[in-house]
Parts: structure tokens; C-alpha cells; sequence
């Protein structure tokens, strides 16, 4: 007997990120989920952003890491609520999933946050399949990582809402060339891409003023 | 590595639709997986057969699709009821 069936595999997963998609509509929160590999300076842009975050898009973060608070630590410096997650209590998970994020919101102020960035664990695979409840997808690739790296990542990079390009400070030290990227990127998808310096500050304009377009699109402006 | 956790899903699902329709012996399962979707169908077949257990799935075989989107879908079930 053959019964026929279509239903998400990760149908289970999904669930639970409707939930917290709920939760955070509920509570007027813009979530953007955060993918890169490790070192590609996730963190690093978000200690860039907090202080030049408009104060109506109040920012909060989850951090994902397989281990340790390090990263918790250098955002909660920012001034910025922060909850880790260590998926190295859940068997070392090498993504964040839905059911994680669900059980981290409690732990922050939402009423006082508008915009919510989860830094996924380190790694442009895993967190591909994993719907966390976000609105929002961003894939944070960097000047040394590479420039063919949209098409040796064609998952990732394909449902990409936009992509950053991070360290534009060491274009000339490596000879990575924007161009190159640019095409591997608009082969899998038509996101738009941030050039921009966590270290020196330079493009992070084009980054805030994307997510505040972005959250007027979504309906979550004020 | 995650295909793990995505193949302990699927046999969780199998589980289920063999429940609902009252099927005792699974002995295939299909699913389709695009090639956007993340996730390598032969890491999923690998780790489906070493997680598979149970006189319910423990000898259900896989069968990928390969699809040109995103999708990771179940498809259909085949079993004795």
C-alpha cells in the first residue's frame, strides 16, 4: 500500500518557528536571521551596529555557539540585550533551529526590542534548512573567505534576503574583486549586496538604512 | 553533518503517517530534495539508514527525488498494512 503524502520534512521545526514568528509579530519585533561562516565578523557587526541603531529600531541578539558566552559578552558590552545559546548543551548542533530560538525569547525584554538579530553558530551549511521564525535572512560573507563563494554555497546564498560582504577594508591585500562575487551572487539570487567594514565603519549606512526599509515593507515601523 | 537531525525528523514523520494509516512494515519511503534546499541526499540516505530502527521503519528504504527548488518534502509512504 502506497499513501500519498506531501509534507515538509522538517514540518516539526516549521511549527515551531510559526510560533515564534507569531510571538514576535505579537510584539512588533523584526527578527533577521544571521548566517556566515565562522571568523566572516557576524558578531563583529553587530558591536559596529548597536551604536548607530536609530533608537525606534531598538536592537536585541540571540548568539548562537557550538561553545562558550565570548560573543554574548562582546555584544552585551554594546549596551544591547543579549541571550546566548551553546548548542553544546543539545548535542554541539552545528545550526540554531526553531525550538532553540522559542526557548531563548523568554529570556529577553521584548517590549523593549524592535529589531532582532540571531547570530546563527559559524557555518555556511547547516543553518541553511532551518527556519528559526525570522523575517528576514542575511548572509554575512567576508574579503578573505573569498570571492567564488556564492557559487560554492548556492543553498545559502539563494534564500539570502541580502548578502553583506564584510573586511572591504582588505580588498587590495587579498585581490578579491566585487565584480567576481557579484555575479557568482546574482547566478542563485537577486538579494542585494552590502560591501561594507565592520572594522572602519565604511558602507554600514547602506546596512541600517536596508533594514529600516526592509522593516517598513514588513509593516513593523511604527 | 545536519542531515542528522533532518533524517531523525523524517523517520519521526514515517512514524506517523505509518500510524495514521495503519501500516505495520514500512518498506519505502520517497522524498523529494531540491537542490537548493541545503541538504545533501546522500548524507540524508546515510544517516536514514543508520538511524532507522523499530519493527515499523527499521527496514524502510529511501528514495530521493531530486528537485530543481528548495523543497524538502515527504512524498509518499509504502507499506504492508
Amino acid at each position: 500500500m502506497r499513501i500519498e503524502i506531501v509534507e515538509r520534512v522538517l514540518k516539526a521545526n516549521d511549527a515551531l518557528a510559526e510560533e515564534v514568528r507569531a510571538t514576535l509579530d505579537g510584539a512588533g519585533i523584526l527578527a533577521i536571521n544571521m548566517i556566515g561562516s565562522p571568523g566572516s565578523g557576524k558578531t563583529a557587526l553587530l558591536e559596529r551596529t548597536a551604536p548607530v541603531m536609530p533608537p525606534r529600531m531598538a536592537m536585541g541578539v540571540i548568539e548562537g555557539d557550538v561553545a562558550t558566552s565570548r560573543d554574548a559578552e562582546r555584544v552585551g558590552r554594546c549596551g544591547v540585550p543579549v541571550v546566548q545559546i551553546e548548542t553544546r548543551l543539545v548535542g554541539d548542533a552545528c545550526h540554531l533551529d526553531a525550538n532553540l530560538v522559542r526557548t531563548a525569547l523568554p529570556r529577553l525584554p521584548l517590549a523593549e526590542i524592535r529589531v532582532l538579530f540571531i547570530e546563527n553558530v559559524g557555518n555556511l551549511v547547516c543553518p541553511t534548512a532551518y527556519d528559526l521564525g525570522e523575517h528576514l535572512r542575511v548572509v554575512i560573507a567576508s574579503v578573505p573567505e573569498g570571492d567564488d563563494k556564492p557559487l560554492k554555497y548556492p543553498s545559502t546564498f539563494a534564500r539570502a534576503s541580502a548578502v553583506v560582504l564584510n573586511k572591504i577594508d582588505l580588498l587590495q591585500a587579498t585581490g578579491f574583486s566585487i565584480d567576481a562575487f557579484a555575479a557568482g551572487l546574482r547566478e542563485v539570487s537577486d538579494a542585494p549586496l552590502l560591501p561594507l567594514s565592520a572594522r572602519t565603519g565604511e558602507g554600514m549606512d547602506a546596512w541600517i538604512s536596508w533594514i529600516e526599509t526592509e522593516r517598513k515593507a514588513l509593516g513593523k515601523s511604527d | 553533518m545536519h542531515e542528522v537531525s533532518i533524517a531523525y525528523s523524517l523517520l519521526r514523520q514515517v512514524a506517523d503517517v505509518a500510524e495514521r494509516n495503519g501500516l505495520k512494515n514500512v518498506q519505502s519511503v520517497g522524498v523529494a530534495v531540491g537542490r537548493y534546499s541545503g541538504v545533501v541526499p546522500d548524507a540524508l540516505a546515510f544517516a536514514f539508514e543508520v538511524l532507522r530502527q523499530g519493527p515499523v521503519v527499521g527496514s524502510a528504504e529511501l528514495e530521493v527525488r531530486r528537485a530543481d527548488g528548495r523543497e524538502l518534502q515527504l512524498e509518499w509512504v509504502q507499506g504492508e498494512p
